[in-house]
C-alpha cells in the first residue's frame, strides 16, 4: 500500500495533475461556425514571469505565452485554421496598441513592471477582425496556493471577432509536473479540441 | 524536565501556526456571471504600498479558478486614469456602470486590502493577508461577495533559534521588497482560501453563475436539449 502511495505521488511530481476543466458553451450556433481562429497574446495576471510571445532566449521553451501558442497550434491544428500570437501582435501594433519586447528573462525578475504591456478586449476583437478572423482565443493564467501546493490557473475565452460576444469559455487548474509543464494547457486545449460545438 | 519543555513547545508551536479562513457576506440569488472581469486597482487600507501589486495579482488568480477572465493591464490603467481614477480608494466616486463601460467588459471586480503586513519579533513571526473582493456586473449591480485571511504565527522558544529566524525573514523580506515579491506567497494563499470559500458556497459563486446552471440544468445532465444558453459540461 505503502509502495502504491509513493508510486502515485512520483508519478504526480513527474507528470503533474489536472483538475478536469469545465466547458460552458455560451453560444453553440455561432461556435460551430467559426473556422478561423486568431490567438491573442497570452495575459499573465501575476507578472512573475516573461509572458512575450516574442521572447527568445535561455529558458523560452518554459515561457506561458510561447508554450501556449505551440500547443494551440498542435491540438487545434487539426480543428481551425489557426493565426498565430506573432501575427497578432502585429495586428495589434498597427491598431495602437504598447509592445513591450523582454530581452531578457531577467527583466522580469528585475522589475516585473517592466515587461508589463497589454491590449483592451475591443482592440482583440477589432485586431482578429482585421486579420480575418472568425474568433479571437484569449487566455490568462495565474497562481494560486490549493493548501502548501502552488497549482496554476488557467482561463480561456473563444470570443466572436464580428460581435465581441463569448462564444465559449473554459478553465483549468493543476499542478505541471517537473517533466511536463505544459499539462495544464494541454488539458484545456485537448477539451476544446474535442468538445467545441 | 526537558521532555516536558518539548512537549510544551511542540504544544504552543502546534496551537499558534496557520489560522485561516474564508466566508462570503452576500450572494445576489440567480445571478448570471460575467464572462471578463475588469479588476479594479484595490483600495488599500493597509500601511504597505507593496501591498496592491500583490493583492491584484493574487485576487486575479482567484477569478481565473473561479473561472472568470480577469483584465488587469498598463491599458486599463490608464483608461482609469485618464477618467480620474489612480487609486482603489476612490472607486466611491465612480459610477462602476461607467467604468465597465469604459473598460469594455461585463464584469467589475473591487478588491479591498484589509490587512498586509508581517511582525517579526524572532520569537513571534506573523504573516497575514486578509483581502475582500466584491463582483459587479456591467450594469454596477453587486452579484457577490467574499473574504479571506491568510495569517501564520511560529513560535521559536529557544533565544537562538529565535535570532536566527529574525534575521533569515529579515533578509528575505529585504531581497522579497526589492525584487517586488514581499508576501505574495502568502497572499496567493489567501486566494487559495477565497477560491476555496466561493466554489464550495451553495450556491457557488464560480463562472457561469446559478442563473446560468439552473438554465442548463438538462443538458449538464445529459439530455439531448442543450438549454437556452448553449450547455454546461464539467
Amino acid at each position: 500500500m505503502k509502495r502504491l502511495s509513493a508510486v502515485l505521488a512520483l508519478t504526480a511530481l513527474f507528470t503533474g495533475c489536472v483538475v478536469r476543466p469545465a466547458l460552458v458553451i455560451r453560444d453553440r450556433e455561432t461556435a460551430a461556425k467559426v473556422k478561423t481562429v486568431a490567438i491573442m497574446p497570452f495575459f499573465d495576471v501575476q507578472y512573475q514571469m516573461a509572458f512575450d510571445p516574442l521572447y527568445k532566449g535561455f529558458g523560452d521553451s518554459f515561457i506561458p505565452a510561447i508554450m501556449f501558442d505551440k500547443n494551440a497550434r498542435e491540438i487545434l491544428g487539426q480543428r481551425y485554421q489557426l493565426m498565430g500570437q506573432d501575427q497578432s501582435v502585429e495586428a495589434l501594433k498597427k491598431l495602437g496598441v504598447e509592445y513591450k519586447h523582454t530581452d531578457s528573462s531577467w527583466a522580469a525578475v528585475k522589475d516585473p513592471d517592466s515587461i508589463r504591456w497589454g491590449y483592451t478586449l475591443a482592440q482583440a476583437v477589432q485586431a482578429g477582425k482585421d486579420m480575418g478572423a472568425d474568433a479571437v482565443l484569449l487566455c490568462a493564467q495565474g497562481q494560486y496556493f490549493t493548501g502548501n501546493q502552488p497549482s496554476q490557473a488557467l482561463v480561456l475565452r473563444l470570443v466572436d471577432a464580428n460581435t465581441g460576444k463569448t462564444l465559449l469559455g473554459l478553465n483549468a487548474t493543476g499542478q505541471p509536473g517537473l517533466f511536463s509543464k505544459d499539462v495544464v494547457v494541454r488539458q484545456l486545449l485537448t477539451r476544446v479540441a474535442k468538445e467545441a460545438p | 524536565m526537558k521532555r516536558s519543555h518539548a512537549l510544551l513547545c511542540c504544544g504552543l508551536a502546534a496551537a499558534l501556526t496557520g489560522c485561516a479562513g474564508g466566508k462570503v457576506n452576500y450572494v445576489k440569488p440567480d445571478f448570471n456571471g460575467p464572462d471578463f472581469v475588469a479588476m479594479l486597482p484595490p483600495n488599500n487600507l493597509s500601511n504597505d504600498l507593496m501591498a496592491p501589486r500583490a493583492a491584484l495579482g493574487a485576487m486575479s488568480s482567484a477569478m481565473i479558478g473561479l473561472g472568470y477572465f480577469p483584465i488587469t493591464s498598463p491599458v486599463h490603467e490608464e483608461i482609469l486614469r485618464k477618467l480620474g481614477m489612480t487609486d482603489g480608494g476612490q472607486v466611491n466616486a465612480f459610477k462602476l456602470a461607467d467604468l465597465a463601460k469604459a473598460l469594455g467588459t461585463d464584469g467589475i471586480a473591487v478588491t479591498t486590502i484589509n490587512d498586509f503586513n508581517k511582525i517579526n519579533l524572532g520569537f513571534y513571526i506573523s504573516p497575514t493577508v486578509d483581502c475582500s473582493v466584491v463582483l459587479h456586473d456591467d450594469k454596477g449591480e453587486r452579484l457577490w461577495e467574499a473574504q479571506a485571511k491568510f495569517t501564520e504565527k511560529k513560535i521559536n522558544i529557544d533565544p537562538q533559534a529565535a535570532l536566527q529566524a529574525a534575521v533569515g525573514e529579515m533578509v528575505g523580506d529585504a531581497i522579497g521588497k526589492m525584487f517586488k515579491t514581499h508576501l505574495i506567497m502568502e497572499s496567493q494563499k489567501m486566494a487559495g482560501i477565497i477560491v476555496q470559500t466561493c466554489s464550495m458556497n451553495k450556491p457557488s459563486l464560480a463562472y457561469p453563475g446559478p442563473l446560468y446552471m439552473s438554465m442548463n440544468a438538462p443538458a449538464a445532465a445529459g439530455a439531448k436539449s442543450p438549454g437556452a444558453l448553449g450547455g454546461l459540461k464539467q
